[in-house]
């Protein structure tokens, strides 16, 4: 059959891949490494020199088998000759994973043949030993820029990363920095606001020290921000909390455009976030200095309280987060932060009068203990909007306490059921929940207790998706069905759910479907 | 030229035409998702509303369709809040959609590629890369079936000159 591909030459089997159209195959090869595309060239006359004009390049370390000390000469030359090879010819997009292996000062001169060829998009993935880093002068005047990438991708060490306080990145829509520290925040929000049209930041992996300035972001075009601070600064306190202030710098966010925002910082850090303009999604992990240390001490208490001290001081950063969060549609909150809202959720009622009326969609990410049921009941609500709920819960209980049954063994044990139950007020108001959604089910009494308090309270409730967590893999004796059956009992105030009882297995199959109920 | 009014788009159904005669009757908003059918569509070209595509044979138009179809209502479930779970689900359905054989694979990439679909079109191509960097070069020339059109000098030249790529 005749087709009319390639460059519009009627090939005899159109169906083959050398004979697709230049784009087209650019693309196919733009994630393709160049020591692969080069290898290439003695395969077809059309593939012998694409790769000196290719506009992707891609070089990962990772692809040169040769061990030891000749890796890293052999690596830098071998991107040096493809570079050199390509007379200037156009880049569309660089991308570089080095690992230990490249100086930086051959990158630095990567980054200006790039540069001169009015690269688009530049991903750098490499670790050094330097302490300090400048990245190379002659970026910050691309105006072909689009995407900058700059990863330093080594958990031990986080050079000081040194950025002009402007630039001319015109063009400049999403930038990652990972993995390093940042000492003159002042410096560096100032970087961030002149990027006229600058639409995503991501900052993972970054360390900011006690003596870092107040970083401020102002950006007209901000949609998209993550800010995940690195939390092994402390090494040298081992044990010692402290709890008096803040944390370090202050962080201020303006930008009227914002849709979304991720922040993995301390609970205690100073944030500003304002001139909002619309409801935005925020997605927070906010976590206390010696996390682990809370949450070991805490399960192995009785009392299942997480702060033995310094309760209003914590009171004080849990009013300020959820100020915080009345811009905010789509919230999603992890275990930490529902314990400690649990913890002081006597002190802190002055501090909140109004409720989340924007607040439309919440997720949150915890283990159920009663301290965090507690805390989940505390915030519902104070969430009279709520569409749709989600629990993704987090991990399993170890405890071996009696409470802690799974639903079927736990029938005849009253105790338990009246523990469970107590920790539910009569009712609550979820008036617009359409949509529940619980991953990670293990089949816990408590979970049951609570997924029948929301049953009973949310009247125009449209669908229940329960994925179980990995564990049911290994049931054999069909518990899953006969939860589900038992699921199909549990009294609901909306006449119509369409409930979805996920299998296990990688493949979603539901295995209850309701549309009515009584 | 008469004016498509924006609140039929949901339930108007549009019928495709491939190249092998077969006729696919499918809703508006689905046929949006191509850019090329997209301006075929507004500029009314069609007002009995039969679209014929004669570059892309029945076969590869029917994945077309499912792949915009299931695209469609993806969009409309995540309209707004976080879509976590959809994004997942979307991923699962698009790496099960895209393992296909290699013949099917360029159709699909190339009917994208004319009927301006991007996302299939990056996934097809994504699908082709991915095929291509688990192989060694000579197995690539099997599976993409490329033949070899230089003269035996001409290979030994160019293996000489890029023997630096080589381990």
């Amino acid at each position: 059959m005749e087709t009319n591909w390639g460059n519009g030459k009627k090939e005899q089997n159109g169906d083959r891949i050398i004979n697709l159209p230049d784009p087209i195959l650019h693309q196919i090869l733009s994630s393709i490494d160049m020591k692969c595309v080069v290898q290439m060239s003695i395969l077809s006359r059309r593939l012998r020199d694409l790769w000196t004009y290719l506009p992707y390049l891609n070089f990962d370390h990772e692809l040169f088998p040769i061990e030891g000390n000749n890796k890293k000469e052999y690596f830098m030359d071998f991107v040096d000759r493809v570079i050199f090879a390509r007379n200037g010819a156009t880049i569309q997009k660089f991308q570089l994973f080095g690992g230990s292996y490249c100086d930086f000062d051959r990158i630095d001169s990567w980054v200006g043949v790039a540069v001169r060829c009015k690269v688009q998009e530049l991903h750098l993935n490499f670790s050094t030993r330097r302490p300090v880093l400048m990245l190379p002068h002659s970026l910050f005047t691309c105006k072909s820029l689009t995407v900058l990438k700059f990863n330093l991708g080594s958990d031990s060490n986080r050079p000081e990363l040194i950025l002009p306080d402007s630039s001319a990145l015109t063009g400049l829509k999403t930038l990652h920095l990972g993995s390093f520290s940042l000492v003159d925040g002042e410096l560096a929000g100032k970087f961030f606001s002149s990027c006229p049209v600058l639409e995503t930041l991501i900052i993972t992996n970054c360390s900011l020290l006690t003596t870092t300035k107040d970083l401020h972001i102002s950006a007209l075009q901000l949609k998209k921000l993550v800010i995940e601070i690195s939390v092994e600064d402390y090494e040298g306190f081992g044990h010692i909390q402290i709890f008096n202030g803040p944390v370090g710098c202050k962080i201020k966010i303006s930008a009227p455009n914002l849709t979304s925002f991720r922040c993995r910082d301390y609970m205690a850090r100073d944030y500003t976030i304002e001139n909002i303009c619309f409801p935005y999604n925020a997605d927070m992990d906010l976590i206390l200095k010696n996390q682990l240390d809370n949450e070991l001490t805490a399960l192995l208490s009785d009392s299942n309280e997480l702060l033995s001290e310094s309760k209003e001081i914590h009171a004080k950063y849990v009013v300020d987060w959820l100020g915080r969060f009345y811009d905010v549609k789509a919230l999603s909150l992890s275990s930490l932060f529902i314990w400690v809202i649990s913890d002081v959720r006597g002190i802190i009622e002055k501090g909140l009068p109004a409720p989340f009326f924007d607040l439309r969609y919440l997720k949150v990410k915890t283990t159920l203990y009663a301290v965090t049921i507690r805390g989940i009941l505390y915030l519902l609500p104070r969430c009279p909007c709520i569409e749709s709920l989600v629990f993704e819960i987090a991990g399993k209980n170890y405890r071996l306490s009696q409470i802690y049954q799974s639903w079927d063994e736990a029938k005849l044990n009253i105790p338990a059921k009246h523990y469970w139950e107590s920790l539910f007020p009569s009712q609550c108001s979820l008036n617009h929940l359409k949509s529940l959604e619980i991953w990670n089910l293990f089949g816990y009494m408590h979970e049951v207790v609570l997924l029948k308090f929301l049953l009973k309270n949310a009247p125009v409730l449209e669908r229940l998706t329960i994925h179980p967590s990995d564990e049911w893999k290994y049931d054999e004796d069909n518990r899953l069905v006969e939860f589900g059956k038992e699921l199909q009992t549990f009294p609901r105030a909306s006449p119509s759910v369409k409930t979805l009882l996920l299998s296990p297995r990688s493949k979603p199959r539901p295995c209850v479907h309701r549309t009515a109920n009584e | 030229m008469s004016m498509i009014s924006g609140d039929k788009s949901s339930t108007e159904i549009l019928s495709l035409k491939s190249s092998d005669n077969e006729i696919f009757e499918v809703k508006k908003e689905v046929v949006l998702e191509s850019i090329t059918l997209r301006g075929m569509v507004e500029e009314d070209e069609f007002s009995d509303t039969l679209i014929p595509l004669p570059n892309v044979e029945g076969k590869i138009l029917s994945k077309i369709i499912h792949y915009c179809q299931k695209h469609t209502e993806a969009r409309a479930k995540v309209n707004g809040s976080e879509g976590a779970a959809d994004s997942k689900e979307i991923k699962d359905f698009d790496s099960e959609f895209i393992n296909v054989d290699d013949k099917t694979l360029l159709g699909i990439i190339l009917a994208a590629n004319y009927l301006n679909i991007k996302d299939l079109l990056d996934l097809g191509c994504q699908k082709i890369a991915d095929n291509i960097k688990e192989k060694s070069v000579e197995d690539v020339r099997k599976t993409f079936n490329i033949k070899n059109d230089f003269t035996p000098e001409e290979e030994k030249a160019i293996r000489e000159e890029n023997l630096w790529a080589f381990d």
